[in-house]
């Protein structure tokens, strides 16, 4: 399978599993971070129930996102909206407890509700803290981008390429922020930098530092390369080492896909 | 009598649960850790965790197993009423603020999905898959019929079967699977198991109706929140079902709901009034009671030891709230 084809099927199998009437009607179809998506299918793939894997995990992802989009105050105007925007997080929450429930898969269940422990214990640290810099912020913040992805590569004992994982997370995320910074959406990131760090006041500054982060992040991601190089082996079934470039014939194919 | 005197021979069970309850939502984390607890320090009846013990005294009594189950429904119910007090942007709850008061949406939102891991981390405790099967399920229901209740706002083209569908969903199956979980922990036989679940399916709608009266028929001081809130926030209960075949209470509902941007209790102040003193009161009172009979019919399945004694204490505390 090309990884248009693997991404086409989980996205298929994630938003049928999800399907609700009534929150579709009033919610916009969840974003699915094909990216994660893509980076967990590579590291359960060869094990048995690996689509399930795939399918659990991202759901807790969606479920944590979809809360995060809760504003401090609800708006008058879009009352509703919120209101089921709590409980479409909850119920994606719950759904990926009852697919793994139905498989007796109770490690996993562990593991995934220990990820959410984890992930909004983090999340109330950073709603709490100061930054002095963005360099700071994103060294914290990779954990809460790459809990779950950590989390399952540990399952699956894959951890050593968990280095260019997290740091690739990154980019892929601030990557992400440049494009809802262009189109004007606020995200729970956004939100964080803007009241957390102190040198960052607004959205011309955070763009004009994203960039250059992204910068930096794909220079470390060049190094991580050239040193797993002499040193590390990769496991024959998952080439980390080839991601990069992959990453950028991927990005070709999602082109030609979309205008197809 | 006191709801609490009729398990009395629980407590020092219960005062383990709580500490576990305190202990299982500790976080590092100041403001998480003290939004955790808030809702814990309200107190509460910890109806859920009693249903589990007194329902696990009719097999093997494993505090150690049961404790994780007890606490884990608890917490569920807990992270749930985390989130409905940000659904109904509710300051107070239990008397104290809430979450969502004392702090933000946000921190209400992690903190629910904080106490929900916790939960589940507690719970995955219980080796017994079907368990979990039945967690999963319950949890599922409450969700779906927290949606219905939304999409049901204002809307006054329901029926009793709807309604009926919506409070199974929204409270019953929460207390049936406790019971259901306390038997199934203590590896009771199938048929006592059932009976158990029977029990606290009518006995959690026998609640939730009389908790729906009492919206009407109880102090503003007593309910902590202004007589009628489930009817100014657009939630059509039972008696408002019945209330409403007076075709002129159904016209007065309709025109004041005719702009649901604008409902104040001002303005459902006289509905309100009609309605507490209308007998949709008593024809729920009656509904109520009907559950309550098939909640004692359901123990008349189960040995004579204490416990039983205590649920029909329970059903009884129960039907008899002040209305």
């Amino acid at each position: 399978m090309t990884y248009i084809d693997t991404i086409n099927y989980y996205t298929n199998l994630i938003t049928q599993t999800i399907n609700q009437s009534f929150l579709n009607k009033h919610l916009d179809e969840p974003e699915i971070e094909v990216h994660k998506l893509i980076t967990l299918h590579e590291l359960v793939q060869d094990k048995p129930n690996y689509e399930e894997l795939v399918q659990t995990t991202m759901l807790v992802q969606i479920a944590l996102n979809t809360h995060d989009k809760i504003s401090v105050d609800f708006e008058e105007e879009n009352i509703k909206k919120q209101q089921l925007t709590v409980l479409a997080g909850d119920y994606y929450s719950g759904i990926y407890y009852h697919l793994l429930a139905n498989h007796n898969n109770l490690p996993f269940i562990r593991l995934l509700a220990d990820g959410i422990n984890e992930i909004t214990q983090a999340k109330m640290a950073f709603y709490y803290s100061y930054f002095n810099d963005l360099d700071s912020f994103l060294a914290k913040y990779k954990e809460i981008e790459s809990k779950l992805i950590e989390k399952v590569a540990d399952f699956v004992n894959k951890t050593e390429q968990l280095p260019y994982i997290t740091t690739w997370l990154m980019a892929k995320r601030l990557e992400f922020e440049l494009i809802q910074l262009r189109s004007d959406k606020h995200t729970f990131f956004q939100k964080l930098i803007l009241g957390n760090v102190q040198s960052i006041q607004n959205k011309e500054q955070l763009e004009k530092k994203i960039r250059q982060q992204l910068m930096k992040i794909n220079h470390d991601l060049d190094k991580i390369i050239a040193d797993n190089k002499k040193s590390l082996a990769f496991p024959k079934d998952l080439n980390f080492f080839n991601y990069y470039t992959l990453q950028k014939k991927w990005n070709m194919e999602l082109e030609e896909g979309l205008s197809q | 009598m006191k709801l609490a005197k009729t398990y009395a021979f629980l407590k020092k069970d219960l005062s383990l649960i709580e500490d576990a309850l305190e202990e299982t939502v500790y976080a590092d984390q100041p403001v998480l850790h003290e939004a955790s607890t808030q809702l814990l320090k309200a107190g509460g009846k910890r109806l859920r965790p009693v249903f589990v013990l007194l329902a696990s005294k009719f097999g093997d009594y494993n505090l150690n197993k049961i404790k994780n189950v007890a606490s884990s429904l608890e917490l569920i119910h807990m992270a749930s009423l985390v989130h409905d007090d940000v659904i109904d942007n509710s300051d107070i709850r239990r008397g104290k603020p809430t979450v969502k008061a004392k702090w933000d949406n946000q921190v209400a939102m992690l903190t629910g999905d904080f106490i929900f891991a916790k939960a589940l981390q507690q719970f995955t405790e219980i080796d017994k898959p079907r368990a979990h099967q039945i967690l999963a399920n319950t949890m599922m229901e409450l969700t779906i019929g927290e949606i219905e209740q939304i999409k049901d706002k204002y809307n006054l083209d329901q029926n009793l079967r709807t309604y009926l569908r919506r409070i199974k969903r929204k409270t019953a199956l929460l207390i049936s699977s406790s019971c259901q979980l306390g038997a199934i922990v203590a590896n009771t036989d199938s048929e006592t198991e059932k009976a158990l679940f029977r029990y606290g399916y009518f006995m959690g709608m026998s609640y939730q109706i009389i908790d729906d009266i009492l919206d009407f028929t109880a102090s503003e001081k007593e309910l902590g929140k202004p007589a009628g809130s489930d009817l100014i926030q657009g939630n059509i209960t039972l008696p408002v079902l019945y209330a409403m075949e007076n075709p002129s209470i159904r016209r007065e509902l309709q025109d004041a709901f005719a702009n649901n941007s604008n409902i104040s209790p001002k303005l459902l102040s006289p509905i309100i009034s009609k309605i507490s003193k209308s007998d949709a009161i008593t024809r729920a009172r009656e509904v109520s009671d009907q559950y309550l009979k098939k909640a004692y019919d359901s123990l008349n399945l189960l040995p004579d030891i204490q416990a039983k004694d205590a649920l029909a204490n329970i059903a009884n505390y129960i039907g008899n709230r002040k209305i």
